[in-house]
């Protein structure tokens, strides 16, 4: 037995308690006497009794087979950076897993959990692994919310509409349940169940299969009852082809009457001396005080000026700063759209707490678009750095975005998916001057070169130095990104 | 401002609070009525195994609420605001076995966690073994395996080191583990 287990017996013996009565706190803190406690032992007895023949639903307000899974541990860097950016850093456990769909719960530090559901991770590759995210839709949600009476289903499922099409779908079928839900249906466009699925461990999916017409989900219990309904054809639909004119006898179930936590508001700037930096780079001068960006764009060359404003006349000005996760390096950044002027003045305002200097470095960059090894290179139209782990980012950024581009590019497909491989010569000869061809797969190429080696099975590494003397690279084995450093970079 | 915040320390644990000064009486009481009302049924689960009947471990987490909230204006902020809250729910729950007992002078049998009727098969003899194990062994238990806090906070709750925590621990995983195993393989 491990600890997993024990602890889901644990759960098993002691269900969860869902009837915490805070007022009661209230009025026992207030009252001393000892015939008022009785009297309200009595109204605490009175309210259980009621609770104890409720329907079923009324022990859902927290359910152990939900909130514990199996303790993810193999979390990679750019996932705990990723989750911590979105507020949902905490402990990721895995619920379920159905064929190649795995569902997860994230207990938060404050208590709340968010939920999430992601591919299967297997057979990947290091690099993809390391690139990218388990986690697809997420959300997180008050815990008396979901799982409740209320709201007993979280749906993580939308709806599509393509134009052409004459009536939009339900699609990805697919959320998390509490446990009286034995089946989730859907509702269809004659305004009966046309289409359901069992709900397993709490959670339920339908691949891929997506419903026209569809008007709402139901749950379902064992008997087929109907315990909530979510009818989604309720009010103006946002285009004619969505549903709209209710759902028949599938009446919407009354969102959950919850009072809010009371959550002190953050204050806008964070406490502390307000930071100020100043730095210059490509002509244009910044001057950041806290979270209040200057950009003086005087001394901007005309060619960077026509790049910044070339499509619509606003540039994203933005500022970074570099956080470190599990030894990997990635920047958080706030960028504004803003219109082009000789002075930018704007605030950065992140979707969610503070961010304000000390920054790392700044930059500015216009609308235009980006092929491998064209003129505009593969800085940002404007950098600027303010730290000197700013100026090394900027510098590794630009290298990594050298391998990345091509990699992506049109002129390497033929290259990268090729069934007989070419020779590094002939690459060479092929992507032009700035690539060299390289004898070694662990050989590095002089800085501003892009060496390339190839080998089988299929192999393909490209390597270039960055100028702080980083050697960043990308192997790619049968077409797939197989091992690379550029996370974080590009 | 003051605000809920994650505790500065490393290792605080899920649903962990620690107070920024400086603290107003009000803003106190919000975040003991967030600590109760999120962590309602963590908190009867560890007063259940100390009292071993479960109505008079929900009357244990409201008595010591009633008392955490009458005494707030004692709250020094010196230790997170959470940690006082279990030591204040494990005393009340103490408090509350010792007057259950005199009430129920005798029990034939041991004390049903559930406060039901004891139930055949594993599940009882689970609810048996818990309800039999030392009463450090049983807290550790559930505040780890229940409450889902760290070895650290534990030791704060208890006042303990974490050596002891652990310790604890292993000894009731131990017993536990033997127990079911047995029990399974009958």
């Amino acid at each position: 037995m491990n600890d997993v287990q024990l602890r889901d017996r644990l759960f098993k013996l002691f269900p969860p308690e869902t009837d915490a009565d805070w007022d009661d706190v209230l009025l026992r803190a207030k009252a001393s006497s000892r015939s008022f406690r009785r009297l309200t032992l009595l109204v605490a007895a009175a309210l259980l009794a009621a609770l104890a023949v409720g329907s079923a639903l009324a022990l859902s307000g927290r359910i152990g087979g939900l909130f514990h899974g199996t303790p993810v541990n193999d979390l990679t860097p750019r996932e705990r950076f990723l989750l911590s950016e979105f507020d949902m850093k905490g402990k990721v456990e895995l619920i379920a897993t159905r064929n190649a769909t795995a569902f997860y719960v994230i207990r938060r530090g404050d208590g709340r959990l968010c939920y999430s559901i992601g591919d299967v991770r297997k057979n990947l590759t290091p690099a993809q692994l390391e690139g990218r995210m388990r986690f697809s839709p997420s959300g997180c949600i008050d815990p008396r919310i979901f799982p409740s009476k209320a709201m007993p289903v979280l749906n993580f499922s939308g709806y599509s509409y393509r134009p052409g099409d004459s009536e939009s779908r339900l699609v990805g079928l697919q959320g998390f349940a509490a446990d009286p839900v034995a089946r989730i249906g859907v509702i269809g466009r004659d305004k009966r169940i046309v289409f359901s699925v069992p709900v397993e461990n709490n959670v339920y999916t339908a691949g891929k299969k997506g419903i026209a017409g569809a008007r709402g989900i139901v749950a379902l219990d064992k008997d087929g009852t109907v315990l909530w309904v979510q009818c989604t054809a309720i009010g103006s639909a946002p285009a004619p082809q969505f549903p709209s004119g209710g759902c028949g006898k599938y009446k919407n179930s009354p969102p959950p009457n919850v009072p809010p936590v009371t959550q002190p508001a953050k204050p806008a700037n964070p406490p502390g001396p307000l930071v100020v930096q100043r730095g210059i780079g490509d002509g244009v001068s910044v001057v950041v005080r806290g979270a209040q960006v200057e950009a003086h764009f005087a001394g901007l060359s005309a060619e960077k000026r026509r790049l910044l404003v070339f499509k619509d006349g606003r540039i994203s000005l933005g500022c970074f700063k570099l956080v470190t996760v599990g030894g990997r390096e990635y920047s958080r950044a706030v960028n504004v759209s803003t219109p082009f002027a000789p002075i930018v003045r704007t605030g950065l305002a992140p979707l969610r707490g503070s961010f304000a200097a000390q920054f790392d470095g700044c930059r500015v960059a216009g609308t235009y678009g980006h092929t491998w090894n064209d003129a505009h290179g593969t800085h940002d139209t404007v950098e600027i750095a303010l730290t000197p782990k700013g100026r090394r980012f900027f510098a590794e950024q630009a290298v990594a975005r050298d391998i990345s581009w091509l990699a992506r590019g049109r002129v390497f497909r033929d290259i990268r998916y090729a069934r007989s491989p070419l020779s590094a010569d002939e690459v060479a000869r092929r992507l032009g001057s700035h690539v060299v061809p390289l004898d070694d797969p662990k050989a590095t190429p002089p800085i501003g070169r892009l060496g390339v080696w190839v080998g089988d099975p299929r192999r393909i590494v490209l390597v270039e130095r960055a100028t702080t003397g980083r050697r960043l690279y990308l192997e790619i084995r049968r077409g797939v990104a197989y091992r690379t450093n550029l996370d974080g970079l590009a | 401002m003051l605000g809920l915040s994650k505790a500065s320390t490393k290792s605080a644990g899920a649903g962990s609070y620690s107070l920024e000064v400086p603290h107003s009486e009000e803003n106190l009481l919000d975040q003991i009525e967030s600590l109760y009302r999120e962590r309602f049924a963590d908190f009867v689960a560890v007063a259940a195994s100390i009292v071993g009947e479960r109505e008079s471990a929900r009357e244990a987490v409201q008595d010591a609420f009633a008392s955490v909230v009458r005494s707030r204006r004692d709250f020094r902020g010196d230790a997170p605001l959470e940690a006082w809250t279990w030591r204040a729910v494990i005393n009340a729950a103490r408090k509350k076995k010792r007057r259950y007992f005199r009430e129920v002078h005798a029990r034939a049998t041991a004390p049903s966690p559930n406060g039901t009727a004891p139930e055949s098969g594993e599940r009882s003899e689970l609810a048996t073994l818990v309800a039999t194990l030392p009463e450090r062994q049983r807290l550790v238990l559930f505040l780890r395996y229940y409450a889902d806090l760290d070895y650290l906070r534990i030791a704060q709750i208890l006042g303990v080191r974490t050596g002891t925590v652990s310790a604890s621990l292993h000894a009731a995983h131990k017993t536990l583990r033997k127990a079911l195993n047995e029990v399974v393989e009958r």
